[in-house]
Formats: structure tokens, C-alpha cells, sequence
């Protein structure tokens, strides 16, 4: 990748076949006041409509009016690839955070992801990729980030491989069999991003990078295991979240939200 | 609408050291032009010749000739912009950069990573075209003057077309980390045509004539059958930026329903292909030969296998080497570039695209067709061939090119020197 639009790349923060994003500075036509920008360019077969899916679904995005979502400063389309910037959070991610968190600064992070994801759901919109790469850590509070796009500009492509191939931990096994991203995919998500965050450990285990058709078995056909080390307060959180059947999930994002919140608050 | 045309259009000068010149409907660009002033000379020369409004194309390919009998070195960055019958001809050489506004979005060209220029027909109507040294936008057109015609100092110039319904407002800078989502050009609200996607317009496609000793690009159209390794591929310099803005008429959804609710009804349920199988004991529709229900996992066993008809549900992933996956519930081909095939841009298959730096894999290499309950693989005559190997076997079996195979469960794929695997929702 030798340059996108007009960005001034500083750095990869992460690829795959998908696409790649990037650590950018923004160019002088957005007018925003901020250091750098999260770049991110998919490689598409683009097609007009596959194009026009993806920027409907940015376009809710970016109008959805929640204090735990990233801004989204651009979109478009340069050759081949579909890129659009947001904000960056030098606070990093539960996947890689600035700081060392503490087991309450995960639980509070992931309960703002789940307000933004619940915005996302009442605008009409699923988020389709909460992993804790995603969830980012702000002085102002959690920012959940990004949105996937995959299925969209390219239909049937279900698993990206982006960031890692074990990021697979966090989809919901229903969706990886062709199922619908919905509220209840995002809620399956969410909770075993918590898990990962707090106990640095995936809830198939350790997924091994180099064979993805034996990670995709495990996923596919292996029940989640919550880590005893959690609390059992958060361990039931997490474990409503991961029930096989929709319908035992929490109802709504913002459902998790509350249960988090008031773990934290005891 | 009137249509003005270049000649007609105001052009408003930025201010700076280099100069900017209008002749008729001509007008050049130089924000510095000690970087080579013989060259600056020849090229206000060109533009003063051929200034008569029905002259634009021969401008450009003038100065495509300038360009090409010219060290580059012995010339500045310039624009030059020429008034055509359906629009602007434009050009660009070295590092200079040009908006040109629609309503709805818009689109950037650099000359910065061109080897040698950019050239382009912007269409009417626009709304601005703005050419400078960095990307601007008409925002920042109160206070500058108009040029009708002459030779003025300046260090770029912003043209307003007939596009436009109003001035913009000044844009103002956010103070706060969290600025509004970029709004580039609002129109009158719901006169907004649909943001309009297109393939950004080659490099240098206007005068292939000229640009035909530059350009590489033409080796594209050749079929896949030679060896990849030839390929070349020439970054263009275009690129567009959309209009983030909502439309209010499309963007509006309901809240997504929540899961004990009703779900909404399915997009493509009625392009689902219509296939025997069985149901289980709770309704989920199965292939006829399976032991467990794939939806719910209980035991097929006792049920009478009773064959009724239903829409095809996934019939598994194929998991690319690097950890993607494809929802196996349509046909797709397989390649680079798999969007040139013919399946796939007349919407009968979907694409599979392999980023292969390797070029180990052929633009169109392979396709996958789904029969029945059957995955079928096709090699489409790639240069490094399709070959299969079946679960518990060590053995790798070339495909003959065109001849469809059909791969159980747990086949490997191998495309060039990437691997797929066709992994299977349903136990058999
Ligand atoms: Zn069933």
C-alpha cells in the first residue's frame, strides 16, 4: 500500500486480505483539528451498488448522535479501494491499551461499546464487529470504533481475517453460519470482548493464528468456556451474552450496558 | 439551464507568489514558477494560441506535447484548465492538486504520484473546480478577486461552475476533538441526487494518442491467460471523497428488532434457491443426507426423511489460508480481480477476491458453483492451475481448465499458491 487519497500515512495499525488501516495525519480539505486520524482502505471488487451499500451504512454512522461512538471525519473511494477516516484515541484499545486497565476501566470501556452499539441498533443499524481492537479507551470514556463493512462491499464474505485470524473468537457462531448481523450478534460480541479483556484469555482458548479451518472447527462447533477467575457477577454477564439462542441473550445492548454498569458501581 | 462553459465561468485567484493566467477559455496555474521559467514562457504561449473556446482539447494535447519534449526537470508544477464542448479539459503536472465539486460530492486529482501528468474531461455540470499547491475547496472564497483575463500573481484558482445553487458558508474549523462528520457540499435539501459511485477515472484517459507512450495500463484489457507476472499496475492519482451528510429519504431506518420480536423480513429471501431436503424435528431445513440438524443439532434419525421443498440455507464457508471466510449460499469466481468476469459484473456470481502479491493467482482463476446441495469447482484456465485434495488423502489432483468437479467436505483448494478449504455446515 504506497498511499491512500490524500492522507499522509503514518504507520499500519493492522491488515489482512480485507484491507488495511492506518495511523494517518488528516489532509488540510477536512478542516478538523486533531493530530492524527484512523485510516482505514478495504480492498474491494468494487462494484457501484457494493460502493453505495457501504456508504449508506456509513452515512447512519456517522449521523448517529452517541458520546461512545468514534466521529467520522471522511469516506471514499481512491482506485480500487473504499477508505474512510475517524477519530484516533491515544488511550488505545482493550485489544492494546496505552495503560495496563483494571478489570473495573474493562468493564466501564465495555459497558460504553455496548450504549454505542445500542445507538447503532435503534438507528437501524448493526455494528457486525465488536472486538476489543474496536473498543477504544478515550479520557471522555469508551469509543466504540469502526464498523464492518465486509459484508457489504463484498456479499458473502463473512469472516474478514482482519487484525488476527483467532479474532473469529468474537463472532457469533449463528452469523458465521450465514445468520443475519442483528442486535443479539453484536450482544454475543460484546460479551466475549469482555472476557478477553479482563482475563486476556479467548473463550475457545487459545485460537492458533496459523491454522484458520481448525480455528473456524473450534468456533463452529465448541462451547464457550467462561474462565474462573471472573467474579461471578460478571461471569453470569458474559455468559447471558454468549447463550446459544438469541432469545436467552439480554434483549438489548443497552440491557448489558446497565448490568456492567452496576457491577462497577457496587 | 444556460450553460456557460470555462470561458464564461468566474475564476477567483488565490493569493500567492507563483502566477496565474486566463486567456478566452484557457487558464494556467504556476505556484512557482522559478522552478523553471523557459518552461513557464513556453507554456503561456501554448495557452494564448489556442485560447478560442472551441479549443480545449488541442490545448491539452499541446501541452502533453510541451510535457513529453521537455526535461522534466526544466518545468514547473502547472495546471492548465481549457474549455470543451461537454466540460473542462484539465491537466496536471507534478505537485498540484484539484477539487472539482458536485453536488453530492467530490473528487480530488493529484499530479503528485503521476510519472508524468494527469489528464481528465471534468463533465458539466460542477459546482467548483479548485486548483492549488495543497487540496482547498471554495471555502475560502470571500475576499479574492476575479479574473477575466491576463496574467496575475497568485498561487492557485477556484472556477465556479454552473452547478452551483448558492455560495457556500464559510467552513469553520472545529475547536473540539469531536468535529460535526464532514460535510462537503450540501445541496437543496432533497434535490440531492444519490451519491453517485463510480470507477475513478483513469489517469491520462482523455488523449490516448499522446498518452499512449506513457502508458502502461493498456496491457490491462489483455486476457488472463498470459503469465500474471507481467501485470503492471499503475496507481491512479484520482480519488473521490462522499458527501457524509444523511440523505434523508434513504438513510432512515427503524430500530432493529429485538430478538423475541418479529424479525424483519429477509432482503434476499426470494432469491433464494428452491431445493429438496428435510426438516427437523423443530423445522430447520437440512440436506437430505444428514445426521444432525445443522440449526439446532439434534438427531435426524427419527424422522421419517420426508422430502418436501425449501430454500437453501449456507452450505458451508470456503476459509481462505489467511483466515477469511465466504458464506457458501451463492456462486462466486475466484481470482485477483475477479470483478472483470463477466459472471460477476452481470450479477450471476459474486466475487472472491485473493490479494495475491504473488500474482501466483490468475485475474480470473477459478469458480465455485453451487448445484443442489452440491459444491462444484471450476479452474477457468489459469495460468498456474486448480488443483483438489480430499480429507484423508495426501494426494493433490490438477483440475482440467473448464471441466466442473464436484469437492466434498473438507477438500482443499489450491489456487496458485493460496489454499482454500470447504468447510461444511452440515455433518453427513
Ligand atoms: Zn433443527
Amino acid at each position: 500500500m504506497d498511499g491512500i487519497a490524500d492522507y499522509e500515512l503514518v504507520r499500519s495499525l493492522g491488515s489482512g486480505n480485507y484491507g488495511e488501516f492506518f495511523l494517518a495525519t488528516p489532509p488540510p480539505r477536512l478542516h478538523i483539528d486533531v493530530d492524527y486520524v484512523v485510516v482505514k482502505v478495504l480492498v474491494t471488487a468494487g462494484s457501484d451498488s457494493a460502493f453505495n451499500r457501504a456508504m449508506r451504512e456509513l452515512r447512519i454512522f456517522a449521523q448517529v448522535n452517541s458520546p461512545n461512538l468514534v466521529t467520522l471525519y471522511d469516506a471514499g473511494q481512491d482506485g480500487d479501494s473504499f477508505f474512510y477516516a475517524m477519530e484516533y484515541c491515544s488511550g488505545g484499545s482493550l485489544a492494546h491499551p496505552t495503560n495496563p486497565t483494571s478489570t473495573d476501566l474493562a468493564i466501564s470501556t465495555t459497558a460504553g461499546a455496548a450504549r454505542a452499539a445500542h445507538d447503532l441498533h435503534e438507528a437501524g443499524i448493526a455494528h457486525r464487529d465488536i472486538t476489543p481492537a474496536n473498543v477504544l479507551i478515550a479520557d471522555s470514556g469508551a469509543k466504540l470504533a469502526d464498523l464492518g463493512l465486509a459484508q457489504f462491499l463484498s456479499p458473502g464474505y463473512t469472516v474478514t481475517g482482519m487484525g488476527s485470524v483467532g479474532s473469529v473468537e468474537f463472532m457469533d457462531p449463528l452469523v458465521i453460519k450465514g445468520g443475519r448481523a442483528d442486535r443479539a450478534s453484536d450482544i454475543w460480541s460484546l460479551g466475549a470482548t469482555l472476557h478477553r479483556a479482563i482475563t486476556g484469555r479467548g473463550i475457545y482458548g487459545e485460537l492458533p493464528d496459523a491454522d484458520p479451518v481448525f480455528c473456524m472447527r473450534r468456533v463452529l462447533t465448541g462451547e464457550p468456556s467462561i474462565d474462573p477467575s471472573l467474579t461471578p457477577e460478571v461471569a453470569l454477564v458474559i455468559r447471558d451474552c454468549l447463550a446459544r439462542s438469541p432469545v436467552d441473550r439480554p434483549l438489548t445492548a443497552a440491557v448489558v450496558a446497565t448490568r456492567l454498569d452496576a457491577i462497577t458501581s457496587l | 439551464m444556460v450553460k456557460l462553459g470555462l470561458i464564461q465561468c468566474p475564476a477567483r485567484v488565490k493569493p500567492g507568489d507563483g502566477i496565474v493566467a486566463r486567456y478566452g477559455g484557457t487558464i494556467l496555474v504556476v505556484p512557482d514558477p522559478l522552478a523553471g521559467r523557459r518552461g513557464v514562457e513556453v507554456l503561456l504561449g501554448v495557452l494564448r494560441e489556442h485560447s478560442s473556446p472551441d479549443d480545449g482539447r488541442e490545448l491539452v494535447l499541446e501541452m502533453a506535447g510541451v510535457l513529453v519534449g521537455t526535461k522534466t526537470r526544466d518545468l514547473p508544477a502547472f495546471c492548465a484548465l481549457a474549455h470543451t464542448d461537454g466540460g473542462v479539459a484539465i491537466l496536471i503536472h507534478g505537485d498540484l492538486q484539484a477539487t472539482v465539486a458536485r453536488t453530492g460530492e467530490a473528487e480530488h486529482l493529484s499530479g503528485r504520484r503521476a510519472a508524468t501528468w494527469v489528464d481528465q474531461l471534468i463533465e458539466d455540470p460542477f459546482v467548483s473546480i479548485t486548483v492549488g499547491p495543497t487540496l482547498g475547496d471554495e471555502s475560502e472564497l470571500e475576499g479574492l478577486c476575479d479574473l477575466e483575463t491576463g496574467v496575475v500573481r497568485g498561487s492557485g484558482v477556484v472556477v465556479i461552475g454552473d452547478a452551483r445553487i448558492e455560495l457556500p458558508k464559510a467552513r469553520k474549523t472545529s475547536e473540539s476533538n469531536a468535529p460535526e462528520p464532514a460535510d462537503v457540499h450540501h445541496g437543496e435539501p432533497g434535490e440531492r441526487p444519490e451519491v453517485k459511485v463510480q470507477a475513478a477515472s483513469r489517469t491520462r484517459s482523455a488523449h490516448p494518442e499522446t498518452a499512449s507512450i506513457w502508458n502502461q495500463q493498456s496491457s490491462e484489457n489483455t486476457p488472463a491467460a498470459r503469465p500474471d507476472a507481467e501485470d503492471i499496475d499503475v496507481k491512479p492519482s484520482v480519488f473521490k471523497s462522499f458527501d457524509l451528510a444523511p440523505d434523508p429519504f434513504a438513510d432512515r431506518r427503524p430500530p432493529l428488532p429485538l430478538a423475541n420480536e418479529v424479525p424483519r423480513p429477509d432482503d434476499d429471501a426470494d432469491s433464494r434457491v428452491i431445493v429438496r431436503g428435510i426438516k427437523c424435528a423443530n423445522g430447520h431445513f437440512n440436506p437430505p443426507d444428514v445426521k444432525f440438524c445443522a440449526a439446532c443439532g439434534i438427531a435426524m434419525v427419527q424422522l421419517s426423511h420426508d422430502l418436501v421443498d425449501g430454500p437453501r440455507v449456507p452450505l458451508g464457508l470456503l476459509i481462505l489460508d489467511d483466515g477469511s471466510a465466504f458464506q457458501l449460499d451463492d456462486d462466486y469466481v475466484v481470482g485477483r480481480e475477479p470483478e472483470r468476469d463477466h459472471k460477476v459484473y452481470e450479477g450471476h456470481a459474486r466475487p472472491l477476491k485473493i490479494v495475491d502479491a504473488d500474482r501466483s493467482v490468475s485475474r480470473v482463476h477459478a469458480e465455485v458453483v453451487l448445484t443442489g446441495w452440491d459444491v462444484q469447482l471450476i479452474d477457468r484456465g489459469s495460468a498456474n492451475g486448480t488443483s483438489i485434495c480430499t480429507p484423508g488423502s495426501r494426494n493433490w489432483t490438477s483440475l482440467q481448465a473448464n471441466m466442473p468437479t464436484v469437492i466434498i467436505p473438507g477438500t482443499e483448494v489450491r489456487v496458485g499458491r493460496r489454499t482454500l478449504v470447504y468447510d461444511a455446515h452440515f455433518r453427513r
